[in-house]
């Protein structure tokens, strides 16, 4: 059976289809960020200090594990959890109780927050402690950034220096 | 109610619109009626145009834009052409399958047996959104740096990362071409988990259509070449990490949800992409799933002609060796999981005719409530409603038909599950009895059958082209068929006059109601008396 078809309507409809596809396939134009503004990325992986100390445990306590289990010393495993914070030009931006990774928490804690701020000249201050048995906070960082338009600041915690770092 | 109202409302809709394409396009090459076969038509063209990118295209993280924007501008014109259909096909791809998911639901094809096909779909929209996703990573301009750093932080709210993916893209120097190595394997695991995944999608559907009519198929290819040179797939400024991204062009086929992101956070678009991808996947069990009657083979009755066996859209019927010790070597074997209850095997089954004389009317497979003594007596009840010249048995695929035919006199409407359920034998029937002047077959389109094939096969019956086929003897001025969409009641109503009309003019038929009455004497006395008798 010979179907009727209109070729013009055809291509009218593929017309379409294609200037469909092609305007929403670039258009319109999303702003993301405006241009006068920068971005500070605030990351760091760190372990936290352990939770508990090592203690001895008691004969009562040895004598209740399996003979293959009998070790003196008992070592929680299980890290403090950080609490990261960042202040820009006097005003918290962010503040986190990050816990460690791991069914035991006994990994590291990571951090990664991105933030946008108009450019130009702040006063940017992260505090991080990492310690639950002792007070105040274990790191500092203050300084004064300029910050170009669409620029990225990356402040990260470098762990082989144990401080904060800007790049 | 109300989904079923929004059901009937977008059903009706896309009717209107499919009905202008059918005038342009013809039925078979409806693009609307070749969704999901359009959707493999365009992977294919993205799977072509991928290996010819891939062949030129470095995977290292400070190449890899330059390699793009060689193919792009170095390649004479075919690089750039190429490009432009990997982008523009997988565009339409996704078009092509987010039409396919609204229009089976708004038709209720997830049903029953289906939601195998409607499950298996879900995945899909995943793996073809990642694998787009993942594709303008590889470009490496500001769009990809975009995308990256995003589906990053995205991710990154999932717990299972032990430090977050973020961190890959904080600055220029952070950025391996390790992972950039990952991003293009994936890019290519993807799209053949997606392959494969699609092949799972139709496995349940007899005779799947996954290649589009060619003169469709060559008409979007063109297509899209046209639109690959009008408006060239072209990159963005490369991407520095060094420097946010402020103005984007984003491919809103793909990345309409990525602003959600801005306003968001990552846990809040996880909740609503999860339940937007839990509620289509449970459709099938949360709507209500419409009453169908199971077919049901009776052995006795069966010869293991194969006829329904090779007619099922859904491949529920099997053939196995005989069990019953009978002369035939095989029978045949319903799988109910698979069954819909369309009723095409009854109608495709030899014994499957009202003129039994010596035995009760049991066919070798029938819908298990809805027996074909139910549809004889139907018939005969159906035609005492009738009188005149030019009276007019009806017979209408309940998905598409059944509301079309407005009720009016001298027409009487025998509803079907599928129009294919009518064996070519109640034709006959209907018309050597004088239960009417007149046979009227109305379904759904053919190409844009409910149950896929039910239109085609009964027309291939009725032309003597597929067994059962209808005898030569049935005079065929007084059998009419119109296979149409449910918009189009007014052309159905105009065809059925028409009919009367030509009824009129071929002129009343030889025999009188009396002695019709007289040759169902075997029927009355099957039913016990009462031709009215339903069991």
């Amino acid at each position: 059976m010979t179907e009727k078809r209109n070729f013009i309507g055809q291509i009218i409809a593929y017309l379409f289809f294609a200037g469909f596809l092609g305007v929403l396939s670039n258009y319109p134009t999303y702003s993301h960020t405006t241009a006068d503004q920068a971005t500070i990325k605030l990351t760091m992986n760190h372990s936290g200090k352990l939770k508990e100390k090592c203690r001895q445990r008691s004969e009562e306590e040895m004598a209740k594990l399996p003979p293959n289990m009998r070790v003196s010393m008992d070592c929680p495993r299980e890290r403090s959890p950080i609490k990261l914070e960042m202040i820009v030009d006097g005003k918290e931006i962010y503040k986190e109780t990050l816990l460690p990774f791991g069914l035991t928490r006994d990994g590291e804690a990571t951090a990664y927050r991105r933030f946008n701020i108009k450019a130009g000249e702040h006063r940017v201050q992260v505090r991080m402690k990492d310690d639950v048995n002792t007070e105040g906070y274990d790191y500092h960082f203050e300084q004064t950034l300029t910050l170009a338009p669409s620029q990225v600041m990356v402040i990260h915690f470098d762990n082989l220096l144990g401080k904060f770092v800007a790049i | 109610m109300i989904i079923r109202s929004t059901q009937k409302l977008g059903m009706k809709l896309f009717e209107v619109v499919e009905s202008r394409f059918s005038t342009a396009f013809g039925e078979s090459w409806n693009p609307f009626y070749n969704l999901g076969a359009l959707s493999f038509f365009f992977f294919w063209i993205v799977a072509a145009s991928g290996v010819y990118l891939y062949a030129f295209f470095d995977t290292s993280i400070t190449s890899a834009y330059t390699s793009v924007e060689s193919i792009t501008n170095n390649h004479f014109y075919i690089g750039g052409i190429i490009r432009g259909l990997h982008r523009y096909a997988s565009d339409a791809m996704v078009v092509t399958m987010t039409i396919h998911l609204f229009r089976e639901f708004l038709m209720g094809r997830f049903r029953g047996a289906r939601w195998f096909s409607w499950l298996t779909g879900v995945p899909l929209l995943w793996l073809v959104f990642a694998s787009g996703i993942n594709g303008y990573w590889l470009v490496w301009d500001q769009l990809a740096q975009y995308i990256a750093i995003l589906t990053a932080e995205w991710f990154d709210w999932l717990p299972f990362f032990s430090a977050p993916m973020a961190q890959n893209f904080l600055n220029e120097a952070s950025l391996s071409d390790r992972f950039f190595s990952l991003l293009a394997f994936l890019h290519i695991g993807i799209p053949l988990t997606l392959l494969l995944m699609m092949w799972v999608h139709i496995q349940r559907m007899a005779k799947a259509k996954s290649n589009p009519p060619r003169g469709l198929a060559l008409g979007t290819l063109a297509a899209l070449i046209i639109l690959s040179i009008a408006k060239p797939a072209v990159s963005q400024a490369p991407a520095n990490l060094d420097r946010a991204v402020t103005d984007v062009q984003l491919d809103w086929f793909f990345l309409n949800l990525y602003p959600l992101l801005d306003t968001v956070s990552p846990g809040d678009l996880w909740g609503l992409v999860g339940f937007i991808t839990l509620l289509i996947a449970v459709v099938p069990w949360i709507l209500p799933k419409g009453k169908y009657s199971i077919a049901t083979v009776n052995l006795e009755n069966c010869n293991g002609c194969e006829r329904c066996f090779i007619d099922c859209p859904y491949d529920a019927v099997t053939m196995q060796p005989r069990t019953d010790g009978m002369s035939f070597s095989h029978e045949a074997v319903v799988r109910t999981n698979l069954c819909v209850g369309c009723g095409i095997c009854v109608g495709a089954c030899p014994t499957a005719t009202p003129f039994r004389r010596q035995t009760q009317l049991v066919a070798g497979i029938e819908l298990a409530e809805f027996p074909l003594k139910n549809l004889r007596n139907e018939v005969l009840q159906a035609s005492e409603t009738l009188s005149g010249t030019d009276r007019v048995m009806a017979f209408a695929c309940s998905e598409c038909g059944k509301d079309k035919l407005a009720r009016q006199p001298g027409v009487a409407v025998v509803p079907l599950p599928c129009i294919a359920m009518l064996p070519p034998s109640f034709i006959d029937f209907v018309i050597s009895k004088r239960l009417a002047d007149g046979v009227f077959l109305t379904g759904c389109e053919t190409a844009n059958c409910y149950h896929r094939y039910g239109s085609q096969w009964t027309e291939e019956r009725i032309e003597g082209k597929r067994d059962p086929q209808l005898r030569k003897r049935v005079p065929r001025e007084r059998v009419a068929r119109l296979w149409t969409s449910a918009v189009n009641g007014g052309r159905v109503q105009q065809e059925i006059k028409q009919f009367r009309s030509r009824l009129r003019d071929v002129g009343p038929m030889r025999d009188d109601y009396a002695s019709m009455k007289q040759s169902l004497s075997f029927v009355s006395s099957e039913t016990g008396g009462n031709i009215h008798d339903t069991d």
